[in-house]
């Protein structure tokens, strides 16, 4: 069974699953880069994500790229809205020593945001069987097409966000933020502005990922604590507040999984990544892609 | 342009006041310089000016206009340059984009960015060779280089110095100082806190000696040149 077309396809498909940790991770990475705050809420706006994909799509019958257009866009609107209304007050009230603060912030906002979805749309699950139906063989290799769809979404995604960040006044300003926030500001930077921006973002990137994985997670209202944990693992492991660590981090975790699923059995792939997770926190507890150095 | 500092009390919060009635008058186009030991309250008279500390009482003003209280993020559109204390590259950013970032207030106006980016080359050339380079990689003396060129981009009118000579090596020292004087030569006003005591006194035209939050001595600097050592070892 240890044939290279296997061990192919167990990669690419460890890649493809392993994409979409990466872009969730990157959300909660760059939250944390620039903001500080572990957003224990993310898998919340990946189910609002998914919710919108399905509304957009299933109930109006848009095509499927409005749906994560919109889904990514409201999702903006979200995360803009819960940066404004709780974290920027809270962060004002208690100056420098908020983040345990802001951490039990967003586990409220998690338990709301289930509670809203629950009385809004029940516990039943709204799913797809798949946006594009179908597998295509290229070289020996057997790939769905709902999978070369997520491929394609998240290269397209990751190369969005890379030149926003590197080829933009505004990517700049919040990558200076994430470095130097009082050195940014006497520049003329408005941090707070920044730092709502950044949410935003976050946010519209965990529901692009609700939105691309309707297929896989159906919509219902605690379906964001799995990929939570997912996102965890690879910020963990990437380093974290290490936006490029967590892209390159996602793929990788995919990969181990597929395979310990492939070589052990179905559920041992959680042991081989809690061990990963242990290894690299005792050995190498910046990350695989953190810096050691400590922030200025 | 003129900054006065009236009777500043202020400290952290929590604590008892660091500033105990501090008075500064920076005349326009000259360096004014302020010396004292180590906790007599120099950083934190320039993070009550540039507003990172709320003074408990106490104006500032400069070029007349009030500026007390003000947000740090407004400095730069008030003409303000800022050197904070420590570091204050963005590590990860390259050479280029801490720059460019000098010129946030106006970064839509291509030409004046494209115009003052390359007047920073000029002036060091070392950033230019550099330009790809993450900030973070450079060395000491060259990331302070690079920070005190990033303030002047904007052409600020007042520009405030903490410790710009900390941690150089002496050759280096002399350069900063230099770039100083080059400051006040294209019109700007310089308040600069240093405990390199002997250079400040050798640069600056305005001389004030802090010692645990007042302000102990002050009169123009050539009236101090021949005692500065007397003074450094009574107050610093």
């Amino acid at each position: 069974m240890l044939t290279i077309p296997v061990l192919l396809q167990l990669t690419v498909d460890g890649i493809t699953r392993g994409a979409m940790y990466g872009l969730m991770a990157t959300g909660l990475a760059f939250i944390f880069g620039v903001l500080r705050i572990i957003n224990m809420a993310h898998g919340e706006l990946f189910m609002l994500g998914a919710y919108v994909m399905y509304f957009v799509t299933v109930g109006v019958g848009l095509p499927v790229a409005a749906g994560m257009i919109i889904a990514a866009a409201s999702l903006f609107l979200v995360g803009v809205a819960l940066e404004r209304s709780l974290i920027s007050p809270l962060r004002t009230r208690l100056g420098d020593n908020w983040l345990i603060d802001g951490y039990v912030l967003t586990i409220g906002v998690m338990v709301v945001l289930q509670n809203i979805a629950l009385i809004a749309f029940g516990a039943r699950e709204y799913g797809v069987a798949g946006f594009w139906p179908g597998r295509q063989e290229i070289g020996g290799l057997v790939i769905a097409n709902e999978r070369l769809l997520i491929l394609a979404e998240a290269a397209v995604s990751f190369a969005i966000l890379g030149l926003f960040l590197s080829k933009t006044d505004l990517g700049r300003a919040i990558r200076a933020t994430a470095d130097n926030t009082d050195a940014a500001r006497v520049l003329g930077i408005d941090a707070r502005s920044i730092y709502t921006i950044t949410f935003g973002i976050g946010a519209a990137l965990a529901g692009l990922v609700g939105a691309i994985l309707l297929s896989t997670y159906p919509a219902y209202p605690t379906v964001g604590g799995d990929i939570l944990l997912k996102a965890f693992v690879v910020v963990i492991v990437g380093g974290l507040g290490s936006i490029w660590g967590a892209m390159l981090t996602g793929p990788l975790l995919g990969v181990i999984e597929a395979f310990s699923t492939a070589f052990a059995s179905g559920g041992w792939q959680n042991t081989v990544i809690s061990a990963l997770v242990l290894s690299v926190l005792v050995l190498r507890p910046q990350g695989l892609f953190g810096r050691q150095v400590t922030r200025p | 342009m003129d900054m006065r500092v009236t009777n500043i009390w202020a400290g952290y919060s929590g604590g008892t006041d660091v500033l105990k009635g501090v008075s500064i008058n920076a005349r326009g186009g000259t360096i004014v310089g302020v010396i004292g030991a180590n906790g007599a309250g120099k950083s934190t008279l320039l993070k009550t000016i540039c507003g990172f500390l709320k003074p408990r009482e106490g104006d500032i003003s400069f070029d007349g206009r009030a500026v007390t209280g003000l947000k740090p993020d407004r400095l730069a559109a008030e003409g303000i340059g800022y050197l904070m204390e420590g570091h204050s590259i963005f590590p990860s950013l390259s050479v280029e984009e801490n720059l460019r970032l000098g010129a946030w207030s106006f970064r839509s106006d291509s030409a004046r960015l494209k115009r003052v980016l390359e007047r920073a080359y000029e002036r060091a050339p070392i950033l230019n060779t550099k330009r790809k380079v993450k900030a973070g990689l450079l060395s000491g003396g060259q990331q302070r280089i690079l920070e005190i060129e990033r303030l002047s981009l904007a052409d600020p009118s007042l520009v405030i110095l903490d410790e710009p000579s900390l941690g150089l090596a002496p050759k280096l020292v002399q350069d900063v100082f230099d770039r100083v004087c080059e400051l006040r030569r294209s019109g700007a006003t310089v308040l600069v806190v240093d405990q390199g005591a002997r250079h400040v006194a050798a640069v600056a035209d305005y001389l004030y000696v802090l010692r645990l939050g007042q302000m102990e001595l002050q009169g123009p600097a050539e009236s101090f040149r021949d005692r500065i050592d007397g003074i450094v070892r009574e107050f610093i």
